[in-house]
């Protein structure tokens, strides 16, 4: 009987230890001990793309996977930029009204994705904006625009915009049914690189990823301790990278449009580059920016740009119908800022310092 | 001293070398951590489970010394001072009152907890207001 | 229970209504002593040092598992019933699920070779488990358990206290009693 007891107490003494080397185990694994992480940060689509991986891949595979991701960019902006002329945008634009133009599939899955929200938002989003960006000089650092264009100026303009003069034919022609319309992509693109990004990363088996393309922040899984990535919105009125409130987000993408990330100052007004593309006009009123939460980052790009033209009640709605969330900042009645977003981010979005949430 | 009692007492030295191994890694939070320079610490009121507001230390050091920030979350009213750097809880309605005779916190990973609202106090080493990231 | 070949671990014979006086009146002293030591400050809410649990583990000593079991079931209501703070209750009930059967346990079938004082120490610690597991579970912030050693230490210190008070009061008493 004593071996028994002494048995038994030994057992208990050796369950008690498994139980606490559990215990450490699990600290050690949930602190991302163990996974190896990579990061790059460079100059693309005409802005800052930063990376940081998490993965149980070698650095040497995560800094190929790097290189492949970077590449990736770089070849989405060939296609999908207006500048280059070879590129499948530039190449749709100068056959406008004259004939159907064949484009790389990713060129043609990202002006889908921009007619859908054209086409749920009533035209507030447009890709084919493009004549208006021009007449406005939006992306022209040698001729700034210095003074505000005239009423038939505008007229003219719109004539040459509108979502259903676009004609598309799957899988990847693309005509502009009118001469002198232009695509302008600038509305979604950045958005749909950080979707195909964040797919390729999933496809190389990372499970924890960050993805900055100058401002669209794309997540992958959680960080790599558990805990849900935590995105910043920017305060409008403090300098790049200080937040006004913060949302946790897992396997989804945050997209900021605002009034105060590009703009032209004429006479002491300052004329945001987001355009209303049926007033051929900048935004005005008190909305400061639209943030976007979504699992489809093009969708959540063209969608920020839309709520910005929408106004906040209207962007709720369509919001709801379409199952993302928004964090809109707009200026108060008292001067100060204000937050307000739809309903599913109750409780999710952290207000940092002393700012309101409505 | 009997032997079950040796073995008890040696398994439970165990266990809390243990723990001391695994309390002193998680206050120092995850490998990332930031620069070590003082007072730079983020004030975090968590609600169950969730935070739902976050300051910056220095900020709040800054103002006259005796700023409160009133909670009403869990289904109760908390107040909370900031003195000198150290938070503490001075006012609660929870039964108990176990948070109000919390010790007050000033460094990183002290908490204050009131557990029938369900709020933690903390505090965190961090220079950044806690974001991985900002979207403009 | 006892085992029948356990030396001087007899039950006290007292009759009922003896009994019930006398566990009603560790009841009272458990409430008691709890209510003292609320005053002292601890790093978690709802978690307290664990010295009225003198009070069951004598009862255990005396009389038995039932009578253990009764008054620290008894002390956790009505001490419920006098704060109304049902965390406070949450965390002593984990904690007294985890730390009675246990001490019932080792108890009966080890006495041989663990002494009162060991066991009480035992048992402390599993109460202080059980109380941080469910404090930590309410307030979803593992970061709590960072005060496990404390907690740890603090449990064998007062386990270690109890058992030996508890130790001394049942010999006293035995030996006023047979």
């Amino acid at each position: 009987m004593p071996v028994d007891r002494k048995h038994a107490v030994r057992a208990a003494f050796l369950v008690m230890f498994f139980v606490c080397a559990a215990i450490a185990v699990w600290f050690f694994r949930s602190s991302g001990v163990g996974m190896n992480s990579g990061s790059r940060d460079g100059l693309s689509m005409d802005t800052l793309v930063s990376v940081l991986v998490h993965s149980r891949q070698t650095p040497n595979e995560i800094n190929l996977m790097l290189d492949g991701a970077f590449e990736l960019i770089d070849g989405f902006d060939k296609k999908l930029s207006m500048h280059d002329p070879s590129s499948d945008v530039s190449r749709v634009n100068a056959s406008a009204g004259l004939a159907a133009v064949k484009v790389a599939p990713e060129t043609f899955e990202a002006l889908s994705s921009a007619l859908r929200i054209a086409e749920v938002s009533g035209g507030a989003f447009d890709p084919s904006v493009g004549p208006i960006s021009t007449l406005w000089r939006v992306g022209d650092r040698e001729n700034p625009l210095t003074e505000i264009p005239k009423a038939d100026e505008i007229e003219a303009t719109l004539s040459l915009v509108g979502y259903n003069m676009v004609s598309t034919e799957a899988p990847d022609k693309i005509f502009l049914e009118n001469s002198g319309m232009k695509l302008d992509l600038g509305g979604v693109a950045k958005g749909y690189v950080s979707g195909e990004v964040g797919d390729f990363l999933r496809a190389n088996g990372v499970e924890s990823a960050i993805l900055d393309l100058g401002g669209n922040v794309l997540v992958v899984g959680g960080r790599p301790d558990g805990e849900a990535w935590r995105i910043g919105v920017q305060h409008p009125l403090k300098p790049r990278g200080e937040p006004i409130c913060s949302v946790a987000i897992r396997d989804s993408s945050v997209i900021t449009a605002g009034v105060y990330e590009r703009f032209v100052e004429i006479g002491g007004k300052r004329y945001a580059h987001i355009f209303d593309p049926r007033a051929g006009r900048p935004v005005e009123g008190n909305l400061l920016s639209a943030t976007v939460i979504s699992d489809d980052p093009a969708v959540g790009d063209a969608l920020s740009t839309a709520f910005m033209v929408m106004g906040i009640g209207s962007s709720k709605e369509l919001a709801a119908r379409l199952g993302v969330e928004a964090i809109f900042v707009y200026s108060g009645e008292d001067g100060g800022v204000e937050v307000t977003t739809t309903d599913g981010l109750e409780g999710r979005v952290v207000m940092i310092g002393n700012e309101t949430r409505r | 001293m009997k032997l079950g009692d040796k073995i008890l007492y040696a398994g439970l030295s165990i266990i809390f070398l243990i723990s001391c191994a695994a309390s002193i890694f998680f206050l120092r939070g995850s490998p990332n951590d930031g620069d070590k320079n003082g007072a730079n610490f983020t004030l975090e009121i968590v609600s169950r489970g969730e935070i739902i507001k976050s300051f910056d230390m220095p900020d709040l050091s800054e103002t006259e010394s005796g700023s409160t920030i009133e909670l009403r979350e869990g289904g109760g009213f908390n107040i909370l001072s900031i003195e000198d750097g150290a938070v503490r809880m001075v006012s609660s309605d929870c039964p108990g009152g176990d948070c109000l005779r919390m010790p007050p916190i000033w460094s990183d990973g002290r908490v204050i907890v009131c557990l029938p609202h369900k709020l933690v106090i903390r505090l965190r080493r961090d220079g950044n207001g806690e974001v991985d990231a900002v979207s403009y | 229970m006892p085992s029948p070949t356990e030396p001087a671990k007899r039950c006290l014979e007292v009759g009922r209504t003896k009994k019930t006086v006398t566990l009603s009146l560790f009841v009272v002293l458990a409430l008691a002593t709890g209510a003292a030591e609320s005053w002292f400050p601890l790093p978690l809410p709802g978690v307290r040092l664990g010295l009225a649990n003198v009070l069951p583990l004598f009862a255990l000593l005396l009389f038995g598992a039932k009578e253990a079991v009764a008054v620290a079931g008894a002390r956790l209501l009505l001490s419920f019933f006098l704060t109304g703070n049902p965390f406070a209750l949450l965390c002593s009930a984990a904690g007294l699920a985890c730390s009675l059967p246990l001490s019932i346990l080792l108890y009966s079938k080890f006495s041989g070779s663990l002494s009162v004082p060991a066991i009480s120490v035992a048992s402390a610690e599993a109460f202080n488990v059980g109380q941080v597991a469910v404090a930590v579970m309410l307030t979803s912030t593992p970061a709590l358990l960072a005060c496990l050693p404390f907690i740890i230490a603090a449990g064998a210190a007062t386990g270690y206290v109890v058992g030996r008070l508890a130790e001394i009061m049942d010999k006293r008493l035995r030996e006023k009693y047979l």
